[in-house]
Order: C-alpha cells, then structure tokens, then sequence
C-alpha cells in the first residue's frame, strides 16, 4: 500500500512540476522532464514486451520476473498521464511545433500537432489496451503475438516521435529498433535488480545474467550500428546530431554508455562473476543508471533554447 | 520440454538408420539422378567462368551507373543462407534447445557450402581474379596496404573468418559420428578414411571432455559472426551516399533477412531429405512446425525493416529518396519489388495456421516462395539503388546477360554437387546428439514415472 502511495504521490508531484516547466516555457526544465519521463516509461513499456516475449517462447525466467513485470506494465496509465505536460509543451521543446516552421515533403505532414499528439494517444492507448489483454489470467499466446507485431510499430514510432523529432533535420531508420532496445534493457535492469533481493537459486540468477547480456548485446549492436552507418557517409544533417552530443561535457557520456553500459556489464556477465548475487545486482543497478543517463544525453544537448 | 522423437527409437536405430544411409546407400538412382542434373549444372558454372576469364567482366551487363549486378546479388543472397545455418548449430547449442539435434549437421554443412558460393562471386567480380589476395595486408613491394575503412576490405576478413570457422564448427561436430562410421564400415579403404578423419577418437570421458569445450568456444565465435558478417555487407550499401542504399536499419535488417532466407532453404532440404531417406522418424512433423514458426518470425522482422526503411525515407522529404522508393514501387524493376513484397510477407501469413505448418508441400512451396523473394529483394535493393543516380544526365539500366545467369546457376550447381557428396559420404544426422537427446527423455520419463 505504501509503494502504491509512494508511487501517487510521486506521479502528482512529477505532473504538476512538469506543467509547471511547460507554462512556463522553460525548455531546459521540460526537456529533463521528458528526458526523465522517457527514462522511466521505458520500464513499464520494457516489461510490456519482455511479458509478450515470455508468453511466446516461454522460459524458467518467467517465474522469477513474472510478477513484477505484470506489476511493472499496471504503470502504463501513470505514464499516459504523465505525458500530458510534454504534450501542452510541445512548442517549448520542438523546434517543428513553432510558428513559421515549414518542413519538406513527409516531415510537413508526420510534424502537425494534432497529429502528434493524437499518435500519443493512439500508442498508449493500444499499449494499454495489450496490457489489460495480457494480465487477464491464463495464458494469451495470440495476444501476445499480434500485441508484438503491433508493438513494435508503435514502440519504434514512439521513439522517434518524442526524442528523434527534437532535431527535425535528423533522420535514421533504425532509430525506433534501437529505442525498442533501450526500453527492453532499462526494463530489465531495473526489474532484475529489484527481482534480486529477494533469495534466488543459482541457475535461476544465471538465467537473470544471461537476459541482461543479450539485452546489452542487443543495445550495444543497434547502436553501434546506427553510429557506424553514419560516421561512415558523414552527412552534415545525421552527424550534427552526435557532435551535438559530443561537446563539452557531454562527450563523457558516450565513453560512459561505451565504458559502463556495455564492456565492462559484458565481462562481468561472462566472467565467474555473475554467479555472485552481490556482483549481479550491481551490474543491473549500474544498467539502469546508464539507462537513465542516456535518455538525458539524447533529449537535452539536442534542445533548442 | 515436450518430447520430439518418438519413444519406439533407440540408440541402436539411430545409429543403424544413419549409418546405413552412407554404408548401404538406400536410393542410388535417384542420388545419381540429381547428382548428374548438379554435375550439368557445375558444367555451366565451369563455363560461364571460364569464358569470364577469356573475355572479360564486359561479357556481364554491368555499366555505369550499374557496377553491382547479379554477382552481388548473389553473394548477399547465398551468404544470408547460410547464417540460417550457424544460427540453428550455433545459438540454438548455446541456448540449450534440444530441437536442433535433427537439422544441425546438414544446416552447418549447407552453411560452409553456401559461404564457399558467396565468396566467389566477388573474386569473380575483380576483373583479374589472379591478383585476389592484393586485398589482403601482406607486406609488398609496392608498400601498398588495403583501405582499412572500407567495408570491401572488411569483408575479405570476415568471409574468410566465417568460411574457415563454419568448416571447423561442422567438423569438430561430426569427429563422434566418424568414428562410429569408422567402426561400422566392413571395407578397409573406408574404415582408413573414417578412421584418420575421426582423430584416433575413441569415446573416453576425456576425450568427450576436451571436445565439448572446443565444441561450445567454437559455438560462440560463429555465432558472433553471423552478425558482423552480415552487418559488413549492409555495411557495403549503408556505408556509401546512396540513396535507397544509406540507411541505418540495414545492418539488422539485413542480418535478419539473411536469417528468413537461410531458414526456408534449411525447411527445403529438411524436406528432400526426409523424403529420400526416409527420415521422418529423425526429422518429425514438430521439427517442421517449428522452423515454420521461425520462419513467419523472421518474415515478420522483414516486413518490419520494408516498413522502417519506407518510412524513413518518405518522412526524410529528400528527392533523391523519394525518387529511390518510387523508382522501386513503379519503376523499371518494379516486379522485384511486387514479387518480394508478395513471397516475403504477404505468402508466408499462412504460417499462423497450424494446419499448414505441418502440410509438407504446402512448407515446401512457402519456403520456397521465401528463398527466391529474398532473392529478388536484393536485386532490388542493389540495381534500383544504382539505376537512376544523382545525375539525370547518367541513368542507365541494367540488363542481365546469359553469362550472369549461368554463374548463378553454376553456383546452385556447385552447392548442389556438394551437398550430395555429403549427403552420400558423410553422416548425414548429428547420430550422437540424437542419443543424448534419446537419453535425456529417458531420465524424464523415469522423473515422471
């Protein structure tokens, strides 16, 4: 009951400190906001798929992640609601939402406000819709399947509608795989961290260990990638959205993401050392600060003052 | 886990029905059948590259804009086939999935064959073959090294990574089988061939021990291949200005891509070779619903990377772009498009159905329609990315001539006259993993009872 409280309390606190920047027009305030926000739906959202996963292919890991993940997705209305200051904000954070912005062919059409805003909606709208399906007892397995099908559109374009948009002249196309990615391992870490402090055979851990690595596998790969492509043509419009992100103090960062979200989890989920409770929840309490590190370092050197 | 195999089979059935596919070979014709249809077709390989040698990279109909045909159509089409392959051995081994057991040896051998078709087309392509290893880094009198930031030069390293790690992956994971077929073979010249293949191997709890590390180390590096090597050849489109061609899903798209084509080419021999052998018993009707399965996943991740890269490209707002996806859709090559679009995803919709997943023709015609869609989606990708460039003034199209067909068939000849010698001499089915699966059941049954 408490953590239910806890968690009201919070959220009401985040809704109006959130309309507050928004009013106010304070781009910095709302875009950490944002940034925040994102950060943190990334674990209902994350469990969302991870759930939908789990009723597909099945696996032991299910009974220790279970719970929480369902408990995890119940949040999905909070996060909803929480959107509505990025919403009536939406010219302080995007340059596109400004009077006197005109872009080319389908950026002038997918960049209208009604049609950003209704597009929200329609994402969590059929994000909780899925939910509602899914957490009914019993198993779903074509729920679960046509949810994927359906969540991986809606994930992919979520991604690129609240963070990729902030630059309108910026575009990649695995932007939205790579979010999805984001949002799985955010998920994961925080829920394997939580999952861990209750007492856990060893294989149980071990099966833990071996989700987070092909989590930060995945994230690593996707993104590499998406920087590899682009480095390599070096077009002004797709490498202005790194160097913005690589200026001053914030060229720590990637090093950081490089460094502590991916090789030095990867050695120690390889290594003897993911079979130590201690070292494990380390490595997702780690996980998950990167996580949220790096949703700051996407929205707010990208922000037009 | 549910049980794959049926309870009536024992270790000494396995052995002797995998075995006597090899020692008392069940359908001679129809082997020396197929084998003389390969043998013509290997014939016109040995042709189309030996006139290729006489006159020339100009008897193919590659011009400028068009540099990139049917010989790198084919190479991106046959290497992607054989990631199916290391994906079923290798990720399936490391994650524990017993279902593999049937499918691995002859996926891993299509795998090898399939790379050694890949990676002739691009030495073919050089012009003057002779000099291939100028792309290596080997110190030479001209001190010239090869560009290190070019994905050509990256994938010389990996194919050759992938080519020597596939072959080591499928014969260290045949050395327990050619010992048994050492041991049950009556003729001398047979029982010495087995018998130095099989490396004195002789079945002790050390032996078994030291090849299970090697076996699973070997496991993870080909399995971290399949991705980089396919990733560096997306790279080899992603990584130039063009456009249709630059655009940052291809790595994964790609990967997965090759992964769709690898497994309905892996469901088409599973599906010949049960029936020639007999196999049904090894190869049942869940091993087929499951590849299915596979089969409509990665279908779907291949629709999902047509809709982002369409996507992308509409919401750029770039003319060039623009003109790239409408030149596909309704241009001059507009049926690879149509065609992919249909065998791709709209055909294999019909794998939600239980029904048609265990219907064998029905696999087999689905499969089919995949592999020859994956290859039409990289004709696609590569010659409606070339066609129509930057400049007006340089559009030229690309007609393909007899000579390209006849390598690409050539190298469906080829890999052919490789797999039946395999299929002929070589133990055909993982004989010892079926028996550790066999024997993994037993101990469920007996928690059971």
């Amino acid at each position: 009951m408490t953590l239910r409280m806890a968690i009201a309390g919070g959220g009401l606190a985040a809704f109006l400190l959130g309309m507050a920047a928004a009013l106010a027009g304070s781009a910095f305030w709302l875009g950490l906001y944002l940034a925040l926000l994102v950060g943190l739906t990334a674990v209902p959202l994350g469990a969302l798929a991870l759930l939908m996963i789990h009723q597909l292919a099945g696996g032991e890991w299910g009974r220790n992640l279970g719970p929480l993940l369902r408990g995890a997705t119940r949040l999905l209305p909070l996060a909803a609601l929480l959107f509505v200051p990025v919403l009536v904000g939406l010219e302080v954070l995007y340059p596109w939402a400004r009077p006197g912005w005109e872009g080319p062919g389908g950026k002038g059409v997918w960049l209208q406000d009604w049609f950003f805003i209704a597009r929200s909606v329609v994402y969590f709208a059929s994000w909780i819709l899925t939910a509602w399906l899914l957490l009914r007892p019993g198993r779903h397995p074509v729920v679960a399947g046509l949810g994927m099908a359906a969540y991986t559109i809606t994930a992919s374009l979520a991604g690129v509608d609240w963070l990729m948009t902030l630059e309108p002249e910026f575009n990649s196309s695995v932007f939205g795989l790579l979010f999805m990615s984001q949002l799985v391992l955010g998920a994961l870490a925080l829920l394997v961290a939580v999952a861990l402090r209750s007492p856990m055979a060893l294989p149980a851990r071990k099966t833990l260990a071996s989700l987070l690595l092909a989590a930060v596998l995945l994230w690593g790969y996707l993104a590499f990638m998406q920087y590899l492509v682009i480095w390599s043509v070096d077009l002004p419009h797709e490498v202005s959205w790194y160097l913005q992100r690589s200026e001053g103090v914030w060229a720590l960062i990637p090093w950081g993401l490089v460094l502590l979200q991916f090789l030095l989890p990867l050695i120690l989920l390889l290594s003897w050392a993911r079979s130590s409770r201690r070292i494990l929840a380390g490595v997702a309490v780690l996980l998950f600060a990167m996580h949220m590190l790096e949703a700051g370092w996407m929205v707010l050197p990208g922000l037009r003052l | 886990m549910s049980r794959l195999l049926s309870s009536e089979e024992t270790y000494e059935t396995v052995t002797q029905q995998v075995t006597d596919i090899t020692l008392h070979p069940p359908a001679r014709r129809r082997w020396w059948m197929l084998m003389a249809l390969s043998l013509l077709m290997l014939g016109i390989f040995f042709l189309s590259t030996g006139w290729l040698f006489i006159a020339g990279v100009g008897i193919w109909g590659l011009n400028v804009p068009v540099n990139w045909g049917l010989d790198i159509v084919n190479t991106v089409w046959w290497v992607g086939i054989g990631h199916a392959g290391t994906m079923i051995s290798a990720l399936l081994l490391v994650m524990g999935q017993q279902w593999r057991n049937s499918l691995n040896r002859f996926a891993e051998a299509m795998t090898l064959f399939a790379a050694i078709c890949a990676a002739l087309f691009p030495i073919l392509h050089l012009g003057k073959p002779e000099l291939f290893y100028w792309m290596f880094p080997y110190p030479n009198t001209m001190d010239l090294w090869p560009q290190f930031r070019s994905p050509l030069v990256w994938d010389v390293f990996s194919f050759t990574a992938y080519i020597t790690v596939s072959f080591l992956f499928w014969y260290v994971g045949m050395i327990p089988d050619l010992a048994t077929m050492r041991d049950k073979t009556t003729k001398p010249l047979a029982r010495a061939i087995y018998g130095r293949l099989a490396l004195g191997w002789r079945g002790t709890a050390q032996h078994w021990e030291r090849w299970r590390q090697a076996y699973v180390a070997i496991a993870l590096i080909t399995f971290h291949l399949v991705v980089t090597v396919h990733s560096g050849v997306a790279m080899l489109f992603a990584g130039g200005p063009v456009p249709g061609w630059h655009t940052t899903i291809f790595p994964p798209f790609f990967v997965q891509g090759a992964v769709f084509s690898g497994v309905a080419v892996v469901i088409l021999l599973a599906v010949v070779l049960r029936h020639a052998f007999h196999l049904g018993n090894l190869l049942t009707l869940k091993h087929l619903d499951i590849l299915a399965k596979l089969l409509l996943a990665t279908g779907l991740l291949t629709a999902y990377g047509y809709l982002a890269d369409a996507f992308h490209a509409w919401y750029s707002g770039d003319i060039h772009e623009m003109q790239t996806l409408h030149d596909r859709l309704f241009g001059r090559y507009a049926w690879s498009a149509w065609g992919s679009l249909f065998l791709n995803i709209v055909l294999i919709q019909l794998l939600w159905f239980r029904r048609i997943r265990r219907s064998v023709p029905m696999l087999f015609v689905i499969a089919l329609g995949a592999a020859v869609g994956m290859w039409l989606e990289r004709y696609l990708l590569i010659v409606t990315g070339l066609y129509r460039d930057f400049l007006p003034s340089s559009w030229h199209g690309y007609e393909t001539t007899i000579w390209e067909w006849g390598l690409f068939i050539g190298s469906i000849g080829l890999f052919a006259v490789l797999f039946l010698l395999f299929a002929r001499f070589l133990p055909l089915v993982s004989m010892f993993e079926l028996k550790e699966e066999l024997a993994a059941e037993r101990r469920m049954k007996g928690d059971e009872e």
